[in-house]
C-alpha cells in the first residue's frame, strides 16, 4: 500500500471530512505495521498539522487499546522459551521438539521419578485469567480421558512464569517425520509392499479413530488432528496428544503463530464457517490418512488464503488416481471420510474405526445401519424447506444425541459419586451441560420445522429484523413425529436424571407440549392429550421461572382442539382457568402475554357462539354440520345456553389487546390472523354490518395466504370460512341454493394447495374432497359444465366415502356425502343411467347407516332432503337409512 | 481477505447456499471482532465469541432466502444476523435480566471500552488508580452520544471503512465523517481531563 494513495478514493471521499482521510492514511499505515512519527506525518501535511496534532494521539490510544486486547499474547509469545534445565519439580534433559504452542521438553517429574513429556508455553503467554482457567480446564479435561491410544495427560501448572503441561513420555515421533522420511525413500514396489502400506495406513486409522470416538464420548474434541500429534512408537502403536490444547489456547493467538500452515491443512471446510465437530475431526483423520497413503500433501497452497481457497472450494485428488494399488475398501473409506460436506462422511468416529476395523480383518465394509442420528440427518436433508438444518442442525444433533448425552450421564454420575473429585466433575458438568444446550437447541430447531415456529417465540421476535416472522412447518410425517418422540424419550430421560436442573425441566416440559401440538395437527387427539398432560405436570415441577404462559398455553391449545372436536363445554372449561391465570397480573404487559390474553378470549368466544344456535348458527353449522333446534336439546353435552352479546363481549376483549399489538407490529401475522378470526366470528353473528367484516377478515386471511404461502394455517382458515359462507348461501335445507361457483372455486383451490403441502393431515383432504362435492355440486345445479362438475362431484363423493370408511365420522362429510350423492342419483337418474343412479344412492345408504350414532347432524335430514331427494329414491327403489331423530318414511317437508 | 468475492456473491444471490462458507469466512475476523467486544462482559466465560460466531452463521444459513429479497449489502446485512444472534444469545443466557434491556442492540458498553482504554494509559501496579480512572472514563464516556461511541467503536474496534459505517448506522458518508472526527475531538478532551490529576 503506497502511504499517499488515498484509501478508498472517489468522489465520495471529497465530502469528508479532510481530519478523516488523513487520519484514515495513518491508520492504514499503522496498521500495516509501519513505525510512523506523529510529528514527522503532521509535517508532512502542513495546512492540517494542528487539527492532526490534537487527533493523532487519541486515535492512537484507541488502536493500541484494542492491539493490547487482541494480541496480549502474540506479542509475547515470540519470546521463545529457553533451553531450561528445571522447571519446578521436573528435571529437564532434553529438547524434543518446538511449535507455535511452545517447546516440548523430556524431563524427569522428580517426586514421583517418572519419565514425562512436558509441553512449556511462552513466559506470560497466558496473560488473563479466562484464558489461563481454559487452559486449566482444558488439561483437566484430557487428563480424564484413559485411552490405550490417547498420550496421558498428568497435569498442567506454573512453575517461574511458565505454563506447563506434562504428558506420559512416549517414546516415538510424529506422524509427520515418519511421512517426511517416507517420502525420502523410493517408491513403493510390488504387491507385498503395497499391501503394507495399507495395512499400516488402517491400523493407523483404527487406533486414532478409536481415541477419538472415546474422547467424543465423553464430550471432548481434540480440535487440532495431524500428523504431528499423532505419535508413533517402537510398537506400532499410535498415540494421540495434545487434546483439546488447540482449543485452550486458541484465543492467546499461540496457535496462529508458528505453525499456522501446518494446522490449517486440516481443517475441514464447514470450519472456515465456524462449524466445528467430531466429523470434522474424521475429515481430519481422513486426511492424514490420505496423505500417508499417497506421501503428498492433500492441499498444496504456499499461503493461507490459497489454502483456505483450496479447502473450501476444492477436494484432494482421487486416491484412485493417484494410488491405483489401493485396494478398493478402503479407498472407499478414506474418501468417505473426506468428503466436503459433512453429512457425507462417516456419522462419527467410531463409525469410521468400525469401517476401517473391517477391511483389516478382511470383512465386508460393515452394512450402514441406521442410527437415531442418521435417521435424523437424514429427516433434515428431506426437508429442504428449512435450509438451516441442513448441515448445522446436523452437526448439533449428532453431537448432542451422541456427545451430549454420554457426557451428560458420566459427569452427572460422577458428581455424585466422588466427592472429593466434586470440583473437577463439577467443572466437566459445565461443560456437558452445554451439549445439553445444544442438543436443547437442535431440538427446537426440529420442532419448528415440524410444527412451524413456536408463537411464542413469533410473538416475541425482534420486529426490527424486519422479516416475515412466521416459519410454517414443513410436511409432516408420521415417520417424522415417531423420530421426534423418540427423541424426547432421550430428553426425558435427561431430565429424570438430574431433576436439580432447572433449566433443563423447563426444557423438557416446553417440549412435551410442542410434542402435544404436533400430534394435535396431525389429528391424533388422544396422544395430543397425553403429551400435554405430561407438560402440564413438568410444568408444576419448574420452580426458577414463571411458567403461567406456558400453563395458560397447554389449556389454550387444550380447548382449541377441543373446540374443533365439538367438545364445547370441556373447551370453556379449560379457558376459564386459563384466562384467570392469564391475567392474574395485570401489570404484565409484555407482547406475548397481551397475545395470549386476546387468544384465550378469542377462543372463549368461539366456545360461546358453538354453544349457542341462536343468531350464530352459521358459524355453528359449519363446525357441527346441520343443526337445528331439536338437535340441541337433544344434545345434553353442550352446556349452559349463551346470548350472543356474551359472544360479542369476548371478542371486544379479545381485540382490545390485539388492537394494541397491532398497533406496535402492524405486520406481525400472528396479530393479523387472530384479528381475521374475531371479525370472521363477529360476521357470524347477528349485525347489519356482517358482510362488511366478512369481507374484512377474508381480506385479511388472503393477504396472509399470500405473504406466508407456507403457513398452511391460514390458508386452512380461509378455505373453512369460503365453504362456510357458502353453506349459509345453500341454506339450511339440504339440496337448496347452490352457491357462488367462483368462490366454491377459490375454495377448492386453496384445498387442493393444502393437500399438496400436507399430506398426511387428515383434515385436509376432507376439506378437499368437500370442497370437490361442492363445486361439482353447484355447477350441476346451476347449469356450467355439466359433465365436468359431474366428474369433480364423483372425484370428490369418492374421496369423502374413503374417508368415511376408515372410520372419519365428521357430521360435516357426512352431511356433505349424503347431499352430493343424491345430487349425483337425481343426475344420473334424470339422464336415464337408472342402474348407475341406484348404485350411487344404495352405496350412500350402506355408508351412512352404520354411522348413525356418530353422524348426529344427519339426524331428520330426510325431513328436511327436498322432495325431489324423495321421489329419486323411491323411483330406484331405495329406502332412506334410518338415522334417528324422527326420520320416518313418508313425513315429508 | 475482506473484500467479499462478486462471483460467490453473485452465485449466493442466485440461490447457492454453499456460498455462504466462503463469504463467511471472509467476514469471520470482523465478525469475530465485533463479537469479542459486544459480549456482554457477565457472559465472558461461558460464551466463547467462536460458538457465537457459529450460531450466527446457522442463523445467517436460514435467513438467506430474506436476504436476496434484502436491498442491504451482504455484509451489511451479515452483520445485523449475528447482531440478532447475539441478543439471542443474551436473552437465552441472562433471561429476564436482559428483557428490560431487551431494545438495546448490542450497542457498546461504555463499560468496557473504559475498560480497554483505561488498560493502556496506566501500568497495571497502579491497580486501585485504574479502578478509580475506569469509573471517570465510563462517566466520561457515558456523557458521548451513543452514536458518537458507536463511530469509534465501528472504525477502530471493528475496522471498518467510513463507508460501511455510514451504510451501518444509516447515515451518509460525509455524516459519519464529521461525527468520526467529533467523536475523536471529544475523546482526546476526556482523556486530557482525566490524566490531570
Amino acid at each position: 500500500m503506497t502511504p499517499t494513495a488515498s484509501p478508498s478514493g472517489g468522489a465520495a471521499d471529497e465530502a469528508r471530512d479532510p481530519l478523516d482521510l488523513l487520519s484514515e492514511q495513518f491508520l492504514q499505515r499503522y496498521r500495516a505495521g509501519e513505525l510512523i512519527d506523529v510529528e514527522a506525518f503532521c509535517a508532512q501535511h502542513r495546512e492540517h498539522a494542528e487539527g492532526l496534532r490534537e487527533l493523532l494521539p487519541t486515535l492512537l490510544v484507541l488502536e493500541r487499546a484494542k492491539r493490547e486486547r487482541e494480541s496480549t499474547a502474540s506479542g509475547r509469545a515470540r519470546a521463545q522459551v529457553p533451553m531450561l534445565e528445571r522447571l519446578g519439580d521436573f528435571k529437564i534433559q532434553g529438547e524434543l521438539g518446538r511449535g507455535g504452542m511452545g517447546v516440548v521438553f523430556e524431563a524427569v517429574q522428580e517426586s514421583l521419578g517418572r519419565r514425562v513429556a512436558l509441553k512449556v508455553l511462552p513466559r506470560g503467554s497466558l496473560l488473563t485469567g479466562n484464558q489461563l482457567e481454559r487452559f486449566r480446564r482444558e488439561a483437566q479435561t484430557a487428563a480424564k480421558l484413559h485411552h490405550s491410544n490417547i498420550v496421558p495427560v498428568f497435569g498442567s501448572g506454573e512453575s517461574d512464569g511458565y505454563h506447563w503441561y506434562a504428558m506420559q513420555f512416549i517414546d516415538g515421533r510424529g506422524l509427520d517425520h515418519w511421512f517426511d522420511e517416507a517420502r525420502q525413500q523410493p517408491a513403493l514396489a510390488g504387491s507385498a509392499a503395497f499391501g503394507e502400506r495399507a495395512r499400516f495406513v488402517a491400523q493407523t486409522g483404527a487406533q486414532v479413530a478409536s481415541a477419538l470416538a472415546h474422547a467424543h464420548a465423553h464430550g471432548t474434541l481434540h480440535r487440532d488432528i495431524k500428523p504431528a500429534n499423532l505419535l508413533l512408537d517402537g510398537e506400532g502403536l499410535v498415540w494421540v496428544t495434545d487434546f483439546g490444547l488447540a482449543k485452550a489456547l486458541e484465543s492467546t493467538g499461540l496457535t496462529h503463530s508458528g505453525d499456522v500452515l501446518g494446522t490449517l491443512q486440516y481443517m475441514a471446510p464447514e470450519q472456515f464457517a465456524g462449524v466445528y465437530d467430531a466429523r470434522s475431526e474424521v475429515y481430519a483423520l481422513g486426511l492424514t490418512l490420505w496423505e500417508l497413503l499417497t506421501l503428498r500433501p492433500a492441499f498444496g497452497g504456499s499461503s493461507r488464503s490459497e489454502v483456505i481457497e483450496q479447502i473450501c472450494r476444492g477436494r484432494p485428488d482421487r486416491l484412485r488416481r493417484l494410488c491405483p494399488w489401493l485396494p478398493r475398501d478402503l479407498e472407499t473409506i478414506v474418501e468417505k471420510a473426506i468428503a466436503h460436506d459433512p453429512r457425507d462422511r462417516f456419522a462419527d468416529a467410531a463409525a469410521l474405526e468400525a469401517d476401517l476395523q473391517a477391511f483389516l480383518d478382511g470383512r465386508p465394509i460393515a452394512a450402514r445401519q441406521q442410527s437415531l442420528v442418521e435417521q435424523a440427518v437424514r429427516w433434515c436433508r428431506r426437508n429442504q424447506a428449512v435450509a438451516a438444518l441442513t448441515l448445522a442442525t446436523a452437526a448439533a444433533v449428532v453431537l448432542a444425541a451422541v456427545v451430549g448425552w454420554t457426557a451428560w450421564l458420566v459427569t452427572a454420575d460422577a458428581l455424585g459419586q466422588a466427592r472429593q473429585a466434586a470440583a473437577d466433575a463439577r467443572e466437566a458438568h459445565g461443560k456437558s451441560e452445554r451439549n445439553v444446550q445444544l442438543m436443547t437447541t437442535a431440538f427446537e430447531e426440529l420442532f419448528d420445522a415440524v410444527v412451524g415456529r413456536d408463537p411464542l417465540h413469533v410473538i416475541e421476535e425482534d420486529p426490527e429484523t424486519g422479516e416475515a416472522s412466521v416459519v410454517a412447518g414443513t410436511t409432516v410425517e408420521a415417520d417424522d413425529v415417531a423420530l421426534l418422540q423418540r427423541m424426547l424419550h432421550f430428553y426425558d430421560r435427561f431430565a429424570a436424571q438430574n431433576a436439580d436442573n432447572q433449566p433443563l425441566r423447563y426444557e423438557t416440559a416446553r417440549a412435551w407440549r410442542r410434542v402435544g401440538a404436533i400430534h394435535a395437527r396431525l389429528g391424533d387427539m388422544a396422544a395430543a392429550e397425553a403429551a400435554w398432560q405430561q407438560a402440564s405436570a413438568r410444568f408444576q415441577d419448574v420452580a426458577d421461572r414463571d411458567v403461567t404462559r406456558d400453563v395458560a398455553g397447554i389449556q389454550l391449545d387444550q380447548a382449541q382442539l377441543l373446540l374443533r372436536r365439538d367438545r364445547f363445554p370441556e373447551a370453556v372449561a379449560r379457558l376459564r382457568p386459563a384466562i384467570k391465570l392469564l391475567e392474574e397480573d395485570l401489570a404484565d404487559q409484555s407482547k406475548g402475554m397481551k397475545f395470549d390474553r386476546a387468544r384465550a378470549h378469542y377462543l372463549l368466544a368461539s366456545a360461546y357462539a358453538l354453544q349457542m344456535r341462536g343468531p350464530f348458527s352459521g358459524r355453528g353449522d359449519e363446525r357441527r354440520g346441520g343443526g337445528r333446534p331439536e338437535d340441541r336439546r337433544a344434545d345434553g353435552g353442550r352446556g349452559e345456553p349463551r346470548r350472543p352479546a356474551e359472544v360479542r363481549s369476548e371478542i371486544e376483549r379479545a381485540q382490545e389487546p390485539l388492537a394494541e399489538l397491532l398497533v406496535i407490529d402492524a405486520q406481525n401475522p400472528e396479530f393479523r390472523a387472530l384479528s381475521a378470526r374475531c371479525l370472521l366470528l363477529l360476521a357470524a353473528g347477528p349485525g347489519d354490518d356482517r358482510d362488511n367484516l366478512r369481507e374484512q377478515g377474508l381480506q385479511l386471511l388472503r393477504a396472509l395466504v399470500v405473504e406466508v404461502p407456507q403457513a398452511d394455517q391460514y390458508r386452512y382458515e380461509l378455505c373453512l370460512e369460503l365453504l362456510r359462507m357458502q353453506r349459509s348461501r345453500r341454506g339450511p335445507v339440504p339440496g337448496g341454493g347452490g352457491g357462488d361457483p367462483q368462490v366454491l372455486r377459490e375454495a377448492l383451490y386453496h384445498a387442493e394447495q393444502l393437500v399438496t403441502l400436507q399430506p398426511a393431515i387428515a383434515e385436509y383432504r376432507v376439506l378437499r374432497a368437500r370442497a370437490q362435492a361442492w363445486c361439482g355440486e353447484s355447477q350441476l345445479r346451476q347449469g356450467g359444465d355439466a359433465e365436468g362438475g359431474e366428474a369433480l362431484l364423483r372425484a370428490g363423493l369418492q374421496q369423502l366415502d374413503t374417508l368415511l370408511a376408515r372410520g372419519r365420522t365428521d357430521g360435516r362429510m357426512a352431511m356433505d356425502f349424503a347431499i352430493g350423492s343424491m345430487v349425483l342419483a337425481t343426475r344420473l337418474f334424470r339422464t336415464d343411467r337408472r342402474a348407475e343412479a341406484k348404485q350411487v344412492a344404495s352405496a350412500m345408504v350402506a355408508r351412512l347407516q352404520p354411522l348413525r350414532d356418530a353422524a348426529r347432524p344427519l339426524r331428520g335430514f330426510a325431513n328436511r332432503a327436498p322432495a325431489e331427494f324423495h321421489d329419486v329414491l323411491r323411483e330406484l327403489g331405495v329406502t332412506w337409512p334410518d338415522l334417528g331423530g324422527g326420520d320416518e318414511p313418508g313425513r315429508r317437508r | 481477505m475482506t473484500a467479499i468475492d462478486d462471483v460467490l456473491l453473485e452465485r449466493l444471490r442466485t440461490g447457492d447456499d454453499s456460498a455462504l462458507g466462503p463469504i463467511f469466512a471472509c467476514q469471520r475476523d470482523k465478525l469475530l471482532r465485533m463479537v469479542q467486544f459486544r459480549l456482554d462482559p457477565r457472559l465472558v466465560g461461558r460464551i466463547d465469541a467462536e460458538d457465537v460466531l457459529q450460531e450466527a452463521y446457522v442463523d445467517a444459513q436460514k435467513r438467506l432466502s430474506a436476504w436476496r429479497a434484502d436491498p442491504r449489502p451482504f455484509h451489511v446485512w451479515l452483520r445485523l444476523v449475528t447482531q440478532q444472534t447475539m441478543v439471542d444469545i443474551h436473552r437465552r443466557h441472562l433471561g429476564a435480566k436482559m428483557r428490560d434491556a431487551g431494545r438495546d442492540r448490542m450497542a457498546p458498553q461504555s463499560q468496557s471500552l473504559s475498560g480497554f482504554l483505561v488498560g493502556t494509559m496506566t501500568s497495571p501496579s497502579q491497580a486501585a488508580m485504574r479502578e478509580e480512572l475506569k469509573v471517570q472514563l465510563e462517566q466520561a464516556l457515558q456523557s458521548m452520544e451513543e452514536i458518537d461511541r458507536e463511530v469509534l467503536v465501528l472504525r477502530h474496534f471493528e475496522e471498518l471503512s467510513n463507508k460501511e459505517v455510514a451504510e451501518l448506522l444509516g447515515i451518509g458518508e460525509n455524516a459519519a465523517s464529521n461525527r468520526y472526527v467529533r467523536a475523536l475531538g471529544r475523546l482526546k478532551g476526556l482523556l486530557s481531563r482525566l490524566q490531570e490529576p
